[in-house]
Formats: C-alpha cells, sequence, structure tokens
C-alpha cells in the first residue's frame, strides 16, 4: 500500500451517527444537573446565613453588632456603600444576561 | 454564528437555546471520534458524548476561544475515554489481537475500522485527530495533553502498523 493510498483512507472523514435523539437527552440532562446544582446551592446559602446568625447570637459579636446597628442605620457613607453595592449587582446582572 | 460566539453566550448568561444549537452542530463529530476511540461500541461512545457536554456545559466559561470549540470538546472527550479507561484497570488499553484481522480488501472503511481497532487508543487518537479531523500534530498535542515529540511518534507507529495490518 502506497503511502498515498493510506493517506487517503486516513483522511477520509468520520462517519457521523445520526442524532436519533442525543442531543434532546443531552439537553434533558443539563437541565436535570442545573436544577439540583441551583437547590444545593440555595441550600448552602441557607446553611450559611443560619450558621452566620446563630454565631452571632451566641458570640459577644452580637452585642456589639446591635450595639453599633443604630449608628450604621444612621451612616450616610454606609448608606451610599450599601446603594453602590446593590446596584452594582443588578447591572452586573444585567450585562451577564445581554 | 459561530461554535466559539455560541460558546461564549452560554458561558456569559446560560443562554439554553445557544448551547440545544452547539450540541446540534457538533454532536455527530464528538460521537464519531468516541466512537473510533471505542472501538466501535455506540453505547459506551455515547455515554461518553453525554459525560463529555455535560463536563463542558459545566465548564463553559473556563473556554477561552484559544483554538475551535470542537478542539475543546475533543480535549474533554478524550480525556473522559481515558478516565474510562483508568476505571476498567491496568492492560485494559494493551493492544487488542483478539479482534479478527481485516480481510485482504484493503481501502474499505470496514477494513480502517477493524484494522484502528487493533491500534492502541493513543495511536487511534493521534491518527484520527491528524488525518480525518485535519489538525496539526501541535493542536494534536494540546487535545491530548499529551508533549508533540509523543503524538508524532504516535502517529509514524499507528501508520505503520495500520499498514503493517492492511496489507495483511
Amino acid at each position: 500500500m502506497s503511502n498515498d493510498d493510506l493517506d487517503r483512507l486516513l483522511s477520509a472523514p468520520l462517519a457521523e451517527p445520526e442524532d436519533r435523539g442525543f442531543s434532546a437527552r443531552v439537553l434533558a440532562r443539563v437541565a436535570r444537573d442545573s436544577s439540583r446544582a441551583a437547590r444545593l446551592e440555595g441550600i448552602g446559602y441557607g446553611v450559611a446565613a443560619a450558621a452566620f446568625v446563630a454565631a452571632l447570637a451566641l458570640s459577644p459579636l452580637g452585642d456589639v453588632m446591635s450595639a453599633m446597628t443604630p449608628h450604621l442605620a444612621g451612616s450616610q457613607p454606609v448608606m451610599v456603600g450599601a446603594a453602590i453595592l446593590i446596584l452594582t449587582f443588578f447591572v452586573g446582572r444585567e450585562f451577564a444576561r445581554r | 454564528m459561530s461554535e466559539s460566539e455560541l460558546a461564549d453566550r452560554v458561558a456569559r448568561s446560560g443562554d439554553v437555546v445557544a448551547f440545544a444549537t452547539l450540541v446540534g452542530l457538533t454532536q455527530g463529530r464528538v460521537r464519531a471520534f468516541l466512537l473510533r476511540l471505542t472501538r466501535g461500541n455506540h453505547t459506551l461512545a455515547d455515554d461518553l458524548a453525554q459525560e463529555t457536554y455535560l463536563e463542558a456545559h459545566r465548564k463553559l466559561a473556563q473556554f477561552r476561544g484559544e483554538g475551535s470549540f470542537a478542539a475543546w470538546l475533543y480535549r474533554i472527550a478524550w480525556s473522559r475515554f481515558q478516565m474510562h479507561l483508568r476505571g476498567q484497570g491496568p492492560h485494559t488499553d494493551e493492544l487488542d489481537d483478539s479482534i479478527p484481522a481485516p480481510p485482504c480488501d484493503p481501502g474499505g472503511r470496514i477494513d480502517l475500522e477493524r484494522a484502528m481497532a487493533r491500534l492502541s487508543s493513543a495511536e487511534r487518537a493521534a491518527l484520527t485527530l491528524c488525518y480525518a479531523l485535519e489538525y496539526s500534530h501541535a493542536e494534536a498535542a494540546r487535545i491530548m495533553d499529551l508533549p508533540l515529540g509523543t503524538v508524532k511518534s504516535h502517529v509514524t507507529r499507528g501508520r505503520e502498523r495500520l499498514r503493517a495490518l492492511l496489507e495483511g
């Protein structure tokens, strides 16, 4: 067999199988995995928030925080900072969606 | 819209329609590649292809557009196939002499597939990437995550073994 014959044989395009529902099965699994991941993420955030609140309630940090809260709530720089954070979050999300 | 642009869109916004389009555009090539790696085992090739797309969907943000999207998919497919081989235990990738030698009709697709099945998986992958899928040796080395010299020797050795098998 010559080099050219071998090259020609090897260079023949692969025979591609027909879809026959393969793409649909992949998309269904992706959707299932995504919703499971979102659920787990939600549970993770919930557990983290509960742990944070529990830590605050059980440690002296909780008393310090409650003493500071009235001052923080009335502070203009804190309010501006919080507004900027919230705005950045929503603008970032909208930008990513586009 | 190109495959890379579609991938970018999925990574940015999780666009399901764009991902469905990508799967539809590439599934034939990816499954054909895996079919050759698995020596024609359709069920295994489809399972590995499905795993490939799930991993691609999870890691799309890591696709930087260096090289084609298809090359990135082949890279994942090759790594999934290797994980499968490792799970099968040692010696699963040895040259398989139990597969019948191709009959004396060189030049046909069936003969090529039978002869290919008797090569090592690395030789099959290197030859398929460099000839049927038209990647350069350097691109094949990136896909297979091997040094360039190793891929070149897989191609040379695979070619010679294939020629010997096809000539009977």
